[in-house]
């Protein structure tokens, strides 16, 4: 008898572990009981993912939607994994109304819907009147997004995908120390490297996210467009010979490989993940980190050194007066080409662009809005650290970078990222020259090019 | 004679077929077909342009391919022995040691197989964590500190500590399966051989390794199989494919280039070659192990 009881625990113990698989995805209320006519135009399907700015902005833009359009039901699935949850079901016909993902995350899935033309012209919500009726939307977006294939992938004038939130990324340090020390952050490589030297016994100048040598973007670009200029990064973007492998390009390569070989780099960074560099840089063992202005909100219960306090500054250059570029960062919005409801899907995406949404994302998120007036208005609700590092454009001499990658063919193996930041690694463990890098990055543009000409 | 209920039995294997069919044997012939195709993640199958050979044409001039399937080839050669090995010798010295403490070890070297791959992945990853890790602090308070270095980042090391947790993980499961290949072997053979003055080391050698030879030889494939397997997780966890590819391995260079890059035909010829490698070495080495029985 016991037996049987203890059986039947064992039991129902297993039965209870198959609901751990039910995860909670579905939010959005189902208030709205009309089946029939009215129910496929006042129902909103989105899919959303869920990074780092979390789901507390998409739970309470999702209810102010709903509450300003009588009879509107949006039905939200927000998770991690999003791409692998909508996959099928837009193979299957099934798209989603809107989506909310990035097409440089690692699902490739916007991705392939740019290289599929699997998206919505959305041209026209931004050639018509914003969400407040007080202007056309298109002059509300902060300048140099929507012509950048951010937006039009195809660079036809056509827009496809539309900025979520853009910011500024740049060089992370602690002002306290800088301050206290008397210290200046570098303008050339002469500078950067001689503060290098002069902190050299109290810690290392120079770490970054090691196994992610992808977060290097936003150090290499900004410097080749400074030295070499808008069309030097323009050749690059259009994969074009000798773009890479040319002595301007080489020279910041080497600048890059020095801070390995001239002993910059903190101890061991190649080995990191994100994490582990951006929180030994907090607490003190490097001064500088390459980071976006959600490093601090992510690394919010992270442990610091005593009195720490965020603050960006831009890549150093070869010469003082070049123009300091700063890569910005943009996450897109989407509308699938079969999606059952564009329409309602359009009024949501100009809702998103209104002062209450762009607060609420303030708000929830610390993070601004790609709005002109984004920044001041989610001023009361960032953290001051986090409001002056987006104010990094207000510096002297800056300028705008958003690359503008042209569009990969169907079929093409390679991605662009891995192709021009696997080798650094290599090149930070003394495996690689420089010029081998610049040579493995000319090859892939090369495969590109050709892959390119195959597919028209 | 009793009349065998074949609808019974039918019916009752029905399910399963049925379930093997559809979750198993239908994806696997999809996989094949979609190998000769241009399926990306939008235009699969019927919908894509039926290309023959040329994935594979491009696999074998990828160079990233080459890398992933020598990084393979080196762990196969070196991971499945060594875990065999110390599977055997762990299960030796379990039965026919005087050691109290049987169960506890026993527990204690199975536990590895039972956690999540992706824990062990995240417990190693901190293991040979730079300036945190206890491999590190180890060699330190020994006084080996020139070897101290980025383990995960160094494209010399990256791969063999990718091994290392490989084989921690799976040592104590066919550690047990020998132990239960052991335990058929009848004690008198070993006392037998104690009385004649053979010690521990000959005793292996001579007795168990011979008697064993069939289940050494299913542990072994049984181990390579893994090790192509259970190699994607921890290279994606503990290095994401290594400093520049360093520490990439066949599968996850198919992952890549199927989710990443959206090239799905391109990884089922990927997986497809996966496939063959695995069929053809757990063939040979069935036939290796085998060859003794027959004879």
């Amino acid at each position: 008898m016991k037996k049987r009881i203890v059986a039947g625990l064992l039991i129902l113990c297993m039965g209870f572990g198959l609901l751990g698989g039910c995860s909670k995805e579905d939010t959005g209320s189902n208030g709205d009981g009309n089946a029939g006519s009215q129910a496929t135009d006042q129902e909103l399907n989105i899919a959303i993912f869920q990074g780092g700015y979390g789901e507390e902005y998409w739970e309470k833009v999702v209810k102010l939607f709903e509450e300003s359009h009588e009879g509107v039901t949006v039905n939200m699935e927000i998770s991690p994994t999003i791409a692998d949850i909508i996959r099928p079901r837009i193979v299957a016909g099934n798209a989603p109304d809107f989506i909310a993902l990035n097409d440089t995350q690692e699902d490739g899935l916007i991705l392939s819907l740019i290289k599929d033309r699997g998206l919505l012209d959305i041209t026209d919500v931004f050639d018509g009147e914003n969400y407040a009726g007080t202007g056309i939307l298109r002059d509300d977006i902060k300048e140099g997004l929507l012509e950048s294939t951010k937006c039009e992938p195809y660079a036809d004038g056509k827009i496809y995908l539309a900025p979520f939130n853009t910011g500024p990324q740049g060089l992370i340090y602690n002002k306290t120390y800088v301050s206290d020390n008397g210290l200046e952050t570098a303008a050339t490589w002469d500078d950067f490297f001689a503060l290098g030297d002069q902190i050299k016994d109290d810690r290392a100048l120079f770490t970054y996210q090691g196994i992610y040598p992808g977060y290097m973007e936003e150090m290499l670009w900004p410097a080749i467009a400074s030295s070499a200029g808008m069309e030097a990064i323009e050749k690059i973007c259009r994969y074009e010979e000798g773009s890479f492998d040319n002595p301007e390009v080489l020279e910041v390569l080497r600048n890059i490989e020095k801070i390995s070989s001239g002993g910059y780099l903190l101890e061991g960074t190649v080995g990191m993940d994100h994490t582990e560099s951006q929180s030994e840089m907090m607490l003190g063992k490097s001064a500088f980190i390459t980071n976006g202005v959600w490093m601090e909100n992510e690394m919010a219960d992270a442990p610091r050194e005593e009195g720490f306090e965020f603050a960006m500054a831009t890549m150093p250059t070869n010469d003082e007066n070049d123009v300091r570029y700063i890569l910005d960062s943009c996450e897109q919005f989407s509308i699938p080409a079969d999606a059952k409801n564009p329409e309602l899907a359009k009024e949501f995406l100009r809702f998103l662009y209104s002062d209450e949404s762009v607060k609420a994302f303030a708000e929830a998120s610390g993070a601004v809005f790609a709005t002109k007036t984004g920044r001041e208005i989610s001023k009361d609700y960032l953290s001051e650290s986090t409001y002056n590092m987006y104010g990094v454009y207000d510096e002297e001499n800056t300028a705008s970078l958003i690359m503008n990658f042209e569009a990969l063919p169907d079929n093409c193996k390679l991605n662009v990222s891995d192709e021009v930041f696997n080798p650094l690694t290599s090149v930070m463990n003394g495996e690689m020259t420089v010029e081998e890098w610049a040579e493995s990055v000319e090859s892939a543009f090369a495969q590109i090019r050709a892959d390119i000409e195959a597919a028209e | 004679m009793t009349k065998k209920p074949k609808l019974f039995i039918i019916l009752c294997a029905a399910p399963a077929l049925l379930l093997t069919l559809i979750f198993m044997l239908l994806p696997m012939l999809n996989a094949i077909y979609l190998s000769f195709t241009s399926s990306t993640a939008l235009k699969i199958g019927f919908d894509s342009k039926f290309i023959f050979f040329d994935n594979y044409k491009y696999m074998f001039q990828d160079p990233y391919f080459i890398q992933a399937l020598v990084n393979t080839l080196k762990l196969m050669a070196v991971v499945p022995v060594i875990t065999v090995f110390c599977g055997l010798v762990f299960a030796f010295i379990l039965t026919q040691g005087r050691l109290r403490e049987k169960r506890f070890y026993r527990t204690v070297f199975f536990l590895p197989s039972v956690i999540s791959l992706t824990v062990v992945g995240i417990v190693w990853s901190f293991v040979f964590n730079p300036n945190k890790g206890i491999l590190n602090h180890l060699l330190e308070i020994i006084g080996l500190e020139s070897m101290k270095r980025p383990w995960l980042g160094d494209s010399k090391t990256a791969l063999w500590c990718i091994a290392a947790a490989l084989i921690w993980q799976s040592v104590g499961y066919y550690m047990v399966m020998h132990v239960a290949a052991i335990d058929g072997i009848s004690q008198d053979v070993y006392e037998s051989a104690a009385i004649d003055g053979a010690n521990g080391f000959q005793q292996f050698f001579g007795i168990t390794v011979p008697l064993l030879r069939n289940s050494i030889g299913i542990t072994y494939v049984l181990a390579l199989s893994g090790t192509i397997n259970l190699s994607f997780t921890l290279s994606n966890i503990m290095t994401a494919g290594g400093p520049n590819g360093a520490s990439s391995v066949l599968l996850q260079y198919m992952y890549t280039q199927g989710m990443r890059n959206a090239n799905f035909g391109y990884a089922m010829a990927i997986a497809m070659f996966t496939l063959l490698i695995a069929i053809v070495l757990a063939v040979l080495s069935r036939k290796i192990t085998n060859k003794e029985d027959r004879s």
